[in-house]
């Protein structure tokens, strides 16, 4: 039971009960709203219909030739609303606006601490494809799973290749 | 306005004007402004006539320039940043004017939208004149540039026309703009442009056509409650029109709609059988929506045979998705429309099926069960059943939930819910009858689960707010860290911890905590700008309107607006050592804070447990009592400073006289009428909001009745006095200023701080925390006051002619009685010829009594400290079984935190004393 709309730069006033969650990082300004700007289509959220923000997912379309792929920024769903199935239907979303844009693949980075998100991750298809040393920095310092899943585009899935090899967080673009 | 440099100008001269504005030109690119502001002036210096205006806001600074910038070098560059600059002023017209010479110096169509926009965003100010002039103006343009040049920006000309036409309410043109083929182009994924489509459609009143689609496409997307809302409120539009006639065709129609909309609903449950929710609730929503219809539907007053017994529904809705923890949220939004018999009924039917679960068989890692009993319990509390309970009954209810808390292998989502639920009962009774006893389980609980449960952020957010209470600040400061709020959190959810460092007497925690917070709000703004100057550029201009509105939002925080009064105020008083760098801090900018324009930007909904039914009306009420006491507070605070700023401002050597003397009778007297409005709005009986989702108490009305502001308001007027007097060439006498036995007579008062102990009774558990609060106000007056009285020192020395600015030191130096008689002759002589020197000596001894009083003060620290009665209650979990033991075991440890924050607030109140007073 889902609202699924467009980021707002006014949920930035009501969307704590998402960002208090351990595993959310709180941007300054010029990030959320860099999103909306460049990427309005890749940054949704999900109301529930008393007015509440249940969700958000956040990402982005980058890359060259066949590196053109689709990235998760970040994806969050408030304590209240979990084991609905919206982690899940988000992702969906952001898989179908990247085939709409023809991407190779879909990628994402997690805390390689965050089990449960993997385990999610696995589930709709994606694989761990490297280790990046040194990604997450700060209060909990961390290396990250880069996790990728190809689309339609890239039907022998050769971006979903695991490396053999970590890299540090400096060499990844 | 833009300046003219008045005179011709040699090319030389510019080049080398130009020369020298580059540094400032860079500074502003790098958003220095502080740096573009002193090579500004060292230009001013060098160029006078390129006069900059040194009123205005640093903002305003960088627009006038701009302006100039434009004048000598009229680049794209300059131009460009002017228009930004002009954006951040709000100065639309300007910018338009700017828009449009951009367009035609350097052919760019993108710049001919910028002015567009201007025009749009000047008519969202003044919207009559948007609708009559300024969006058909728009419009105009937009087809004119269209016809002439064609579609060259693609995306950016549709944005531009849809905000126009979005500004003009044509909705139907709204609806088929995004329609079009080319529409694709928008910013937009395809699915949310349809359902903006639908949006159009539903505020044009072309409801046929809004059910048609919302219809069509809830089948394909069961689960998408915005269709859901759609078809039901497009019917509901249909349905009333038609009633509104009485004849047998329109009420028949109607009758049919209804039916179609309940066979919609039916239609799709069957398809998804329970696998999802929306199209479980939208029978509620729309029994909900008909029945809140002014006029019923003939024949059909009773809507339950078409869309099901409401208990009956919710029931099964419980049956099915009561695993989901979001199943309460679902059914609470409905809850006010049951009867109380059919309350009593869902209730007695939950009974049934709590039962039904409780004995099937357990499963390992499964949290069924607990989630069930969360469900309950909360749907009790939202029908108002606890209320109708004994304390015992509620005791034992409250025993079992520990249990649950506590018990083994407990996921940590459900603890988390079950620690809020458990302890809103606890803080309900703190709320309603002051209970200290729950109050302290309450945090025990609270700190149980957030010692074992890293994921949960409600518990230690209830914890700080909980601490806020009590002075408790170096908890605060840990769970703040811990639950890394930061950036915009800093504004929303500021009120957790904004008064309680000042209030608990760390002046310097306070300063930094502001300075940090004002440090956000300046960061926001830049960066907020930065992107409407990118959205400006790649055309993104659905975007500039709606982040405009954000940074107004931020500029106009009540929380920004707070910080900012209470940095100036407690860095004035404590922080501060020039007593000009005082004075202009106290002043503050030129410009008056509009304190009636202030957003109330706090975020209250982050902590749940909402669900007892008065609940909607008391959260109204803390909010709007809350803002106005932060406005009222904040603006006493700013009356304050800026009366001793006008007292500072009559020595200054660049104040015109007269002005300096109209803005201290101005200024005094608004502090003195706000001052007598906060006593008569906050009366000693008024006691902070206790709602657990209230913010950090003000303690207001402790503040306005302490005594403090009123002797400081008492020295204001007499400094009034004081300057007519010695403008007049006379010298004031002393008893202007009231005798030092006068001034002890309310030192004393204000620095009784003790609890007042009942005979033979102890003293009540956390009763040092009204000691802190009334200790860190008696400091800030005594503090004020001695700013106070060395403003008045400065003003003597300035306005008294011919003075003498001490008496002399004759005394001291006499030996033997003739010789001292005499120097005390010498003395009385030169007192009668100038009673401005004892009238400065009496200043001067009144400061001795301000250390007197912080002496005192401080002596009643110690003994606070040496008092023997408890901080914390004598009882903890009575009642409870072996959950009081576990709770007694983890208390020592938090009543030696809660000790150790007590004692920092007296030790920091100390040093201040020691280094102020």
């Amino acid at each position: 039971m889902t609202t699924l709309r467009p980021f707002d730069p006014m949920d930035l006033f009501k969307f704590n009960n998402v960002n208090l969650d351990i595993n959310t990082e709180t941007y300054g300004f010029n990030f959320y709203l860099h999103y909306m700007i460049n990427y309005p289509e890749y940054y949704q959220v999900a109301e529930h219909p008393n007015g509440e923000i249940m969700a958000y997912v956040m990402g982005k379309i980058e890359g060259r030739d066949n590196n053109w792929h689709g990235h998760v920024t970040a994806l969050s769903v408030a304590h209240d609303y979990r084991r609905l199935g919206l982690a899940a239907y988000m992702m969906g979303f952001l898989e179908k606006t990247s085939e709409n844009r023809n991407a190779y693949f879909v990628d994402l980075f997690v805390r390689v601490s965050n089990t449960v998100a993997i385990e999610l991750y696995k589930k709709l298809g994606y694989v761990v494809y490297r280790t990046i040393l040194g990604y997450y920095t700060g209060e909990r310092d961390e290396d990250a799973y880069d996790m990728r899943k190809s689309l339609s585009r890239d039907p022998e899935k050769l971006a979903m290749i695991p490396l053999n090899h970590p890299v540090h967080s400096r060499d990844v673009d | 306005m833009s300046n003219s440099t008045g005179s011709a100008k040699t090319k030389a001269e510019l080049a080398v004007l130009e020369r020298r504005l580059r540094p400032v030109y860079e500074a502003l690119d790098s958003h220095n402004y502080k740096k573009a502001l002193t090579e500004a002036e060292k230009i001013l210096k060098k160029h006078p006539n390129t006069n900059a205006a040194k009123e205005c806001h640093q903002h305003r600074k960088v627009v006038t320039l701009y302006e100039r910038a434009i004048q000598i070098d009229p680049s794209e560059q300059n131009l460009t940043q002017l228009f930004m600059a002009y954006s951040r002023e709000r100065m639309y017209k300007e910018q338009q004017k700017i828009g449009l010479r951009l367009f035609k110096d350097f052919g760019n169509a993108p710049y001919y939208y910028w002015s567009v926009m201007s025009l749009i965003l000047q008519a969202g100010e003044n919207p009559e004149l948007g609708q009559k002039m300024l969006l058909p103006l728009a419009d105009k343009m937009v087809k004119t540039q269209i016809e002439k040049s064609g579609v060259a920006e693609g995306a950016a000309e549709l944005e531009i026309q849809l905000l126009i036409l979005e500004g003009q309410e044509k909705w139907k043109e709204c609806a088929e703009f995004v329609d079009k083929k080319e529409a694709i182009a928008l910013p937009l994924a395809p699915y949310n442009l349809v359902e903006k489509g639908m949006s159009y459609y539903m505020k044009g009143g072309q409801y046929d056509k809004v059910y048609e689609l919302a219809s069509e496409a809830v089948e394909k997307m069961p689960d998408n409650w915005n269709l859901w809302k759609l078809s039901i409120e497009s019917t509901v539009n249909r349905v009333e029109k038609l009633i509104e006639s009485d004849k047998k065709e329109d009420i028949e129609e109607a009758q049919s709609l209804v039916k179609k909309l309940s066979e919609l609903i039916e239609a799709v449950q069957k398809t998804v059988d329970y696998k999802i929710r929306s199209p479980y609730i939208a029978p509620f929503l729309a029994q909900k929506s008909f029945r809140q219809m002014p006029k019923k539907i003939p024949g059909m007053e009773d809507l339950a045979p078409l869309f099901g017994d409401y208990v009956e529904k919710m029931l099964k809705y419980v049956e099915h998705f009561y695993k989901k923890p979001v199943c309460y949220a679902d059914l609470k939004m409905f809850f006010t429309e049951l009867t109380e018999d059919q309350k009593t009924e869902f209730l007695k039917g939950m009974i049934v099926w709590i039962e039904q679960v409780s004995t099937a068989d357990d499963e390992s890692g499964d949290e069924s069960k607990v989630w069930a009993i969360i469900l309950i319990e909360r749907c009790r509390r939202a029908l108002g059943e606890n209320a109708k309970r004994s304390p015992e009954f509620m005791r034992a209810l409250f025993q079992q939930l520990i249990a649950q808390i506590a018990a083994k292998d407990r996921g940590e989502h459900a603890q988390g819910v079950l620690a809020n639920f458990a302890t809103s009962h606890l803080w309900e009774a703190y709320r309603t009858d002051n209970d200290l006893e729950k109050f302290y389980e309450m945090i025990l609980i609270l700190e149980y689960v957030v010692a074992n449960n890293k994921t949960d952020p409600l518990c230690k957010l209830a914890l700080m707010r909980a601490y806020a209470d009590i002075c408790a600040t170096g908890r605060i400061n840990a769970l703040q860290k811990n639950l890394d709020i930061k950036a915009i959190q800093m504004d929303t959810l500021g009120h957790l911890t904004f008064p309680v460092y000042e209030t608990s007497g760390h002046f310097n925690l306070a300063i930094i905590q502001n300075t940090q917070l004002m440090y956000m709000y300046d960061q926001a703004d830049k960066e907020i700008q930065d992107c409407i100057a990118q959205a400006y550029r790649n055309g993104k201009f659905s975007a500039v309107a709606r982040m405009t509105e954000v940074s107004n939002r931020m500029r106009n925080s009540v929380q920004k607006s707070a910080c900012e009064v209470m940095n100036r105020y407690l860095s004035s008083l404590f922080v501060l050592e020039d007593i000009d760098q005082i004075t202009i801090t106290l002043w503050g900018e030129e410009d008056p804070i509009d304190w009636k324009s202030l957003h109330d930007t706090r975020d209250f909904n982050t902590l749940p447990y909402t669900e007892t039914p008065e609940y909607d009306v008391l959260l109204e009420d803390m909010k709007q009592r809350t803002f106005k006491e932060l406005i009222d507070i904040s603006e006493l605070r700013n009356t304050m400073c800026r009366a001793l700023g006008a007292v500072g401002r009559i020595t200054h050597e660049n104040m015109d006289p007269r002005l300096a003397r109209v803005q201290l009778k101005i200024t005094v007297t608004e502090f003195k009428e706000h001052l007598e409005y906060c006593c008569r709005e906050y009366p000693t009986i008024l006691i902070p909001s206790k709602l657990a989702q209230s913010p950090a108490p003000q303690h207001l009305s402790q503040w306005v009745h302490s005594g403090g502001p009123q002797m400081i308001l008492e020295y204001l007027e007499a400094t009034i006095k004081l300057v007519e007097i010695l403008d007049s060439g006379e010298h004031p006498d002393k008893s202007l200023v009231g005798t030092r036995t006068e001034m002890a007579t309310k030192l004393i008062k204000l620095i009784d701080i003790p609890p007042k102990r009942t005979e033979g009774e102890p003293l009540p558990p956390f009763w040092i925390v009204e000691p802190i609060i009334k200790s860190s106000r008696a400091l800030q007056t005594l503090a004020t006051i001695s700013i106070l009285l060395q403003l008045i020192e400065k003003v003597v020395i300035k306005l008294a002619q011919n003075v003498p600015t001490s008496v002399p030191d004759v005394v001291s130096k006499a030996k033997g009685k003739k010789e001292k008689k005499a120097a005390e002759e010498t003395i009385a002589k030169t007192l009668s010829e100038c009673k401005a020197v004892v009238f400065l000596e009496h200043i001067r001894a009144k400061h001795v009594e301000l250390r007197y009083a912080g002496n005192f003060l401080h002596s009643h620290f110690s003994q606070l400290l040496a008092v023997e009665d408890k901080h914390i209650p004598s009882k903890v979990g009575e009642g409870l079984g072996n959950a009081q033991y576990s709770l007694q075991q983890i208390s020592p440890s938090i009543e030696a935190r809660l000790e150790r924050s007590f004692y920092s607030a007296f030790e920091d109140m100390h040093t201040t004393i020691k280094s102020r007073l």
